[in-house]
């Protein structure tokens, strides 16, 4: 709600535009009741005064017309610049979140509460302003009117409102718990016809059809059952809430007319009284119904609130402007707590060297590039950037030191003019092309509708490696003095992938021989044969450490990975 | 939408009473006015009592009957709907089930899951919608008319006006609010684009420090939102107050006629009063219609896409169901042609496959490789050219009753949600927990059972699960009956080189032909036969060691992967 606060002036003035459309549609009746008044029978038909009144009427009318709008772009207005200010406050949180927040979140999650979760807060925002506020000034007038022309009616009609409250409270909670209930059903089944639909090669392939509908059939059956119960609650609203207003319009006619023989009221102040009676439980339903979709607005206000509650990630500390000399010292680090992933790593790199990563799945080689990049930050032990240990340097400027191409290329919707640039938004035309003819994409990019300008977007169009290509000359452009290249070619088919290893190797051994340090994690260990050193891990641990011929010779750990990689080669080598 | 009322079936007598019930209870309502016109007229006019309490108890008694009717007509509305849209649920469930995949991969995963679940339901609430409106809407409108009719035929012309001005007002507005607020859903998509975006590229965006841009482009995009959605707001918000300016310049219209005819003796108070009844009466009918119009197009673009599912040809299917065992050849391609969508994505492939038997298929993306493999298991049919499956045709078997007989691993493990062993069991519900077990060691699996358990939960997709032991789940699913033919579709992918080849020496323990796809060489250097392929054509046959030397491309696979 803090997001309200600085349109709290346009609130203000919605909320005297409600007190104004609702006084004017408070007096509406009463005008009609006295121009009801004026016309009493044949002969007897006072026209001047009929006319004031309905110069008034029509007067009353322009002024609904016009504050209710007033009152209406107000509301919206406040409701969709705090909205945006929401929205850019929870994104900024996700952006400058750390890593772990990130990782351990799910993206549709978050992408709901920004997007859509912030579109219901708007909704209610508009719908509180606008409904309580008038709903609010209508009951009360309405009373205060009835009580004007008859206190004893306005008092039969103020007494059956708990009635009226009960039932709209009734109804609300019953289709509540059975709403609540069929969501749940609802969602059940959407999660079992998600599964058969995706899984339905399977589905086909093992006749799995016939149980996979038998499932379907009893969620079916259960939705159908929850589903009437919900159905029933929520179509009661309309029907009771007519019967009250109907008891309620008896009532009033019954005394007002009695009271009208009795010469108490008009017949003018009856049609009144009947038409406010008409109107009372209106506004009560409708508060209630808001009040349901206030509460699901603040539940989704809750969840943006907590997207901005996320502390962002700390970026002191000095520039740091890295040779390539790095050392890391007894790291440990863990994900969750007693699950330890890399223990007491120790490793010295100098300048220019290429270090190669190696090991099965989950043995730690991305977790220590994570730390490399202070994506995440070690539990105990330190890596040292040219002597001085890394806190001491702002975390955005030690990204700056690495060039990281990962597995998962990224390609944002933009020209790919500006997806190359993305590093260095100022280089020239000359230099982006530079950088694509290098990364070998050049020939590629030349070829698409509108060269440089074509505007691409992630998943349609260009395949993996080509995507590949142009985060290398993204890389490329900024040439950093290190490099990190974490199974850049996994998703890569092996015609493409030999373009994309020469690439690497261009940008790792420029041509002017200034050599780049470099840490390379790999499957295919190929690519990684003439590497400076081969680090082998398991278990968080490095276990072998060497270049591939020596680590050959020790026939240790890489020497049964390389062989496990060629072992058909060679079983037919020998055939 | 009319289609599908064959649904309905079964339901006749509700479906009829239930608008039945809701045609009573606006006849009710259309007597009240007419009612209170006669106690003013006459009641209060004559001083008499107990004519007044006698008819305001008639109102009331009026009241509750109509309470009564319209909630019996409400539940029997309901239940017609919820029974309409369970029986359209199921059928549209079952028939999915039923066609081809090259027709479910047309319409696409996301959208067949929506046809099921939203659109069903768009089709129930019209269903519900219209029992409960149809009838009554066009009474209450053109009963208050006659009524008004009845009480002065001059002065319900301004009825008439009011409807007409009123429905073209409504019209109007909508028709200037639907491009806005179709321009504010499109803005809605961008914000989860970029969010989604930047969530995905988290790492580079942090790499490059590039945070304050992110930031600025998105605040632009919000920014951008609001605008459209104020900007919509504020034609859209005009409906309420135009609305009530028109109904009640209608009655003042009403009030001043009025008075001149009473003034002359051709109209009474009461029946003044009437008039502006029935006029509110109608307002409150035609305001809702805009609503009740929206509901019913959007439901007819429900309708059509579910119709779109229904009326989808089924997959034509054979009569054998024996598979003949004494047949040598388990599967053979002869010359097969087949396109996804304009040019051939296979084209001329030929080939056998003996009994117990392997055959290795490799090549790059997009080669052609998993659709050989789709092809084996009748998921399309070839445009050109015969497979057959143990010497008869594919086209001459029941499906069902070949893909018994088959063991296939798709490329994309597809794990179910429940247990270990529940996924393992869809290829046999009565197989042993040792055959299962069994299965897992073959498939080097049997680590996972040690962590898990065969009661281990899988969850949707198998998202506790890592991705190569999803394949091994996966393969371990197909091991668990015995079969002719095993298709490995790119199986291997996500597994290191060492846990790779102890499943393919595993494996060949088993009884049964194979086929390995892949790209990579080491998963199928070992096979008795090789194909390579290169845009859906046969580029090369052989052993490992002929296509070394006499399949460049094989050669140039083998020399970038060592």
């Amino acid at each position: 709600m803090k997001y309200l606060k600085p349109h709290g002036g346009l609130l203000a003035l919605a909320f005297i535009c409600a007190v104004i459309t609702a006084a004017a549609m408070l007096f509406t009746p009463v005008i009609i009741g006295d121009a009801v008044d004026c016309i009493v029978g044949k002969g007897n038909v006072n026209f001047g005064k009929l006319a004031v009144y309905l110069c008034v009427l029509a007067g009353l009318i322009a002024a609904v017309l016009l504050f209710q709008w007033l009152m209406n772009l107000c509301a919206n207005r406040a409701a969709h610049l705090a909205v945006a200010d929401a929205r850019k406050a929870g994104f900024a949180a996700v952006v400058d979140a750390p890593l772990s927040y990130v990782d351990t979140q799910s993206p549709g999650d978050i992408t709901a509460r920004i997007s859509v979760d912030a579109d219901q807060i708007a909704d209610g925002i508009v719908q509180g302003a606008t409904q309580i506020f008038t709903g609010v000034v209508t009951i009360i007038g309405t009373l205060v009117f009835m009580i004007r022309i008859s206190p004893w009616i306005a008092l039969a009609v103020a007494a059956l409102t708990p009635l009226s409250l009960l039932v709209s409270y009734f109804v609300a909670r019953g289709s509540h718990k059975y709403f609540t209930q069929q969501t749940a059903v609802r969602g059940e089944l959407y999660a079992h016809t998600e599964e058969t639909v995706r899984s339905r090669a399977l589905v086909s392939a093992y006749g799995y059809a016939e149980r996979a509908e038998r499932d379907f059939d009893s969620t079916n059956t259960e939705l159908k059952k929850c589903g009437f119960k919900a159905l029933c609650f929520s179509s009661l609203v309309n029907p009771s809430t007519r019967l009250i207003n109907s008891l309620v319009y008896a009532v009033a006619a019954v005394m007002g007319t009695v009271f009208a023989i009795n010469g108490q009221v008009t017949v003018g102040g009856i049609t009144q009284l009947l038409l406010y009676a008409n109107q009372f439980a209106r506004p009560l339903n409708e508060i209630t119904g808001v009040i349901t979709e206030f509460q699901t607005s603040l539940a989704a206000a809750q969840r943006i609130l907590d997207l901005t509650e996320v502390a962002p990630q700390n970026d002191d500390g000095a520039e740091l402007k890295s040779d390539g000399n790095i050392s890391v010292q007894g790291l440990d680090f863990s994900y969750v707590q007693d699950r330890p992933l890399i223990q007491d790593m120790n490793i010295a790199v100098n300048k220019g060297t290429l270090v190669a990563i190696v090991g099965r799945t989950g043995c730690g080689k991305t977790t220590l590039i994570n730390l490399l990049m202070r994506f995440y930050d070690p539990v105990s032990g330190q890596i040292l950037f040219d002597g001085t240990p890394a806190e001491e340097f702002s975390r955005s400027s030690v990204r700056k030191n690495f060039g990281m191409v990962l597995q998962d290329s990224w390609i944002f919707k933009g020209t790919v003019r500006d997806n190359i640039a993305y590093g260095k938004p100022n280089a020239t035309d000359e230099e982006v092309r530079a950088a694509a003819r290098a990364a070998d994409i050049d020939g590629f990019i030349e070829r698409l509708p509108n060269g440089y300008d074509t505007v691409i977007d992630d998943g349609d169009g260009i395949s993996q490696g080509q995507k590949q290509l142009i985060n290398i000359a993204r890389i490329m452009l900024v040439d950093p003095p290190m490099l990190i290249l974490d199974e850049a070619t996994s998703n890569i088919d092996t015609r493409t992938e030999k373009r994309v290893q020469a690439a690497f190797d261009r940008l790792l051994r420029p041509e002017n021989g200034n050599k780049k340090t470099g840490f390379v994690v790999a499957h295919r260990l190929s690519t990684i044969v003439h590497a400076d050193v081969i680090l082998v891990m398991d278990k968080g641990k490095i276990i072998e450490r060497g270049t591939h011929t020596e680590l050959l010779k020790k026939n240790g750990a890489y020497a049964s990975l390389y062989q496990a990689q060629f072992a058909r080669t060679y079983d037919t080598i020998k055939a | 939408m009319f289609k599908l009322l064959r649904f309905l079936k079964g339901m006749i007598p509700a479906t009829i009473a239930a608008p039945l019930c809701k045609l009573i209870e606006a006849i009710f309502e259309l007597a009240v006015p007419m009612i209170i016109a006669s106690v003013i007229d006459v009641g209060i006019a004559n001083g008499d009592k107990s004519y007044v309490i006698k008819y305001c108890l008639l109102i009331g008694g009026l009241a509750i009957a109509g309470f009564l009717i319209s909630v019996t007509g409400q539940i029997l509305a309901a239940k017609v709907a919820m029974g309409f849209g369970t029986k359209l649920r199921q059928a549209t469930f079952k028939r999915i089930n039923k066609l081809p995949i090259s027709t479910t991969d047309k319409i696409g995963n996301a959208s067949l899951v929506t046809r099921i679940t939203g659109d069903v339901t768009g089709c129930q609430n019209a269903v519900n919608l219209c029992l409960r409106l149809v009838l009554r809407m066009p009474f209450v409108v053109i009963g208050a008319f006659v009524m008004s009719m009845i009480i002065d035929p001059i002065l319900s012309l301004m009825f008439l006006a009011m409807t007409v001005v009123l429905s073209c007002t409504i019209w109007l507005v909508l028709r200037l609010t639907m491009p806005r607020v179709k321009r504010a859903q499109k803005n809605l998509d961008e914000i989860s684009r970029t969010t989604a975006q930047s969530i995905t590229g988290s790492r580079v965006i942090r790499a490059f420090s590039k945070q304050a841009d992110t930031k600025a482009d998105f605040d632009g995009v919000a920014d951008t939102t609001a605008k459209t959605n104020i900007g919509a707001a504020r034609i859209s918000t005009l409906l309420t107050p135009l609305t009530f300016a028109v109904v009640n310049l209608a009655i003042i219209a009403v009030l001043w006629f009025g008075s001149v005819k009473v003034n002359i003796g051709t109209l009474t108070q009461g029946e003044t009063f009437a008039l502006i009844n029935y006029l509110q009466q109608a307002f409150f009918v035609i305001v809702n219609i805009g609503n009740v119009f929206s509901t019913f197009t959007r439901s007819s673009a429900c309708a059509a896409r579910v119709n779109e599912v229904l009326d989808a040809p089924e997959q034509p299917n054979g009569t054998l169901t024996d598979i003949p065992s004494d047949c040598d050849e388990v599967l053979r391609f002869d010359g097969v042609y087949f396109a996804y969508d304009g040019d051939y994505d296979v084209r001329d492939v030929s080939f056998t496959l003996k009994r117990g038997q392997t055959l290795g298929i490799i090549g790059g993306t997009g080669s052609g490789k998993s659709t050989v493999i789709a092809l084996a298991e009748k998921f399309y049919i070839p445009a050109k050219g015969e497979i057959s499956f143990c010497g008869k045709p594919l086209n001459e078997y029941d499906i069902t009753a070949v893909r018994r007989a088959i063991g296939y691993v798709p490329q994309r493990a597809a794990l179910l949600r429940g247990s270990l062993s529940s996924n393992l069991r869809v290829a046999d519900e009565s197989a042993t927990d040792e055959r299962l077990i069994q299965a897992l060691n073959v498939a080097q699996a049997a680590e996972l059972v040690q962590s898990i358990g065969l009661d281990g939960v899988i969850e949707n997709d198998g998202k506790n699960l890592s991705g190569g032991q999803k394949q091994r789940v996966s393969i371990a699913r197909s091991l668990c009956r015995d079969n002719v033919l095993y298709l490995f579709d790119d199986v291997t992918s996500a597994l290191d080189y060492r846990t790779e080849r102890d499943f393919i020496n595993a494996v060949k323990q088993i009884d049964g032909a194979k086929v390995f796809v892949s790209q990579r060489i080491s998963a199928v250097s070992g096979c008795d036969n090789i194909i390579v392929l290169d845009g859906g054509k046969i580029v090369g046959v052989g052993t490992h060691e002929q296509l070394k030397s006499d399949c460049p491309l094989y050669a140039e696979f083998c020399s970038s992967q060592s």
